[in-house]
């Protein structure tokens, strides 16, 4: 393997994780699909690796090609897809022993669907414990506006959850 | 009840998925494979040009003005809606991923509004000229051709026009859905 290879190599196993999880976030839990995008992801990585000059550091820039190709995403929700995802949510809902912890971030992946792309964007950042900072670096909106729009989706995410 | 806290805590902490070599692998294969099939779809979209263009300047040495009327317009619209293609894949690819999203988002909005007018004007002209070069050839065909040929020619050629432009319909019709949705993120 060349230089360039290894060093891919060591971006993906390093950041694949946090890509996945991001990605299940956006896509409501669809593996299938997640799986699609994150292949998707490091696919863009690796086209713009040789471009990349360390200036916002390699995790937000990493996050940001992730986000662009989760907002790029954008396909008529096939019915089997939709189905499919349906089914694997009520299996987890009516589960005799349900584990509490995957039940909520089942509804949790449902509350998040229920935002709009940006916002989705936004929260699952915000999620991932990023720095609102980063996070407006990532978005391209005001730190400001970055703050207000998180406290406002954090109130909705919650009371969603709830069942509120 | 739980506030955000508890939700980022568990979403921090959901089983981790883990990269494997395996996976890895197979995404370098991915990688490869696609990188090999620019490189061929670009030689293939530039031989088509180069042949259609070189097969009209070979048959411009026939005097009969109806038959490179119509081969000419039949021939110029393929070549301009390839060009025209292999334009937008070179500006779809040149859309920069790791810029910010708002921004990312504004560069893809204004492809596709380039795409909406392609789709729009160019690619319906490109199918009326076609098709209009096409009629202008039968008559030439039907006297230079067997009536079994000229028959299978006629239908094949509606055949194809139908096919052809359930294709271009459905594209245009993919690519201001996405236009639309962009447009709505943005508006977000």
């Amino acid at each position: 393997m060349g230089s360039k290879e290894i060093t891919y190599q060591k971006i993906y196993e390093e950041n694949y994780p946090k890509v996945m999880r991001l990605c299940m976030g956006y896509t409501a839990g669809n593996e299938s699909l997640a799986k699609d995008l994150v292949q998707e992801t490091f696919i863009k990585i690796w086209q713009n690796l040789d471009a990349f000059r360390n200036e916002s550091g390699i995790g937000t820039w990493i996050y940001r090609i992730c986000v662009n190709t989760c907002l790029a995403e954008i396909r008529r929700e096939r019915k089997k897809d939709r189905e499919l995802q349906i089914d694997s949510l009520q299996v987890s809902d009516s589960s005799d022993n349900p584990a509490e912890k995957e039940d909520m971030l089942v509804q949790l992946y449902k509350c998040i669907n229920k935002l709009s792309s940006t916002n989705k964007a936004i929260i699952l950042l915000e999620l991932e414990g990023l720095p609102q900072l980063e996070i407006s670096e990532i978005i391209g909106i005001k730190h400001e506006a970055v703050r207000t729009r998180i406290h406002r989706i954090k109130q909705q995410l919650t009371k969603c959850v709830n069942n509120e | 009840m739980n506030n955000f806290e508890d939700l980022q805590n568990k979403w921090q902490n959901q089983s981790e998925v883990s990269a494997t070599e395996d996976g890895f692998q197979s995404l370098l294969k991915s990688v490869k494979s696609i990188e090999q099939k620019q490189r061929t779809g670009n030689i293939v979209l530039t031989l088509t040009i180069i042949i259609l263009v070189s097969f009209l300047i070979y048959v411009s040495g026939y005097k009969s003005a109806t038959f490179m009327l119509g081969i000419g317009l039949m021939i110029g619209s393929l070549v301009i809606r390839i060009a025209i293609e292999l334009f937008s894949l070179k500006r779809l690819r040149t859309i920069n991923f790791s810029k910010n999203a708002s921004t990312f988002t504004e560069d893809l909005t204004t492809y596709y509004s380039f795409r909406k007018y392609t789709h729009y004007i160019i690619t319906p002209l490109a199918l009326v000229f076609y098709t209009v070069g096409f009629v202008i050839l039968l008559p030439l065909f039907k006297a230079s051709l067997s009536n079994g040929f000229y028959v299978y020619i006629l239908c094949s050629s509606v055949v194809f026009l139908v096919l052809f432009s359930v294709f271009l319909y459905k594209q245009v019709k993919n690519e201001l859905f996405k236009l639309k949705q962009l447009q709505m993120q943005e508006g977000v």
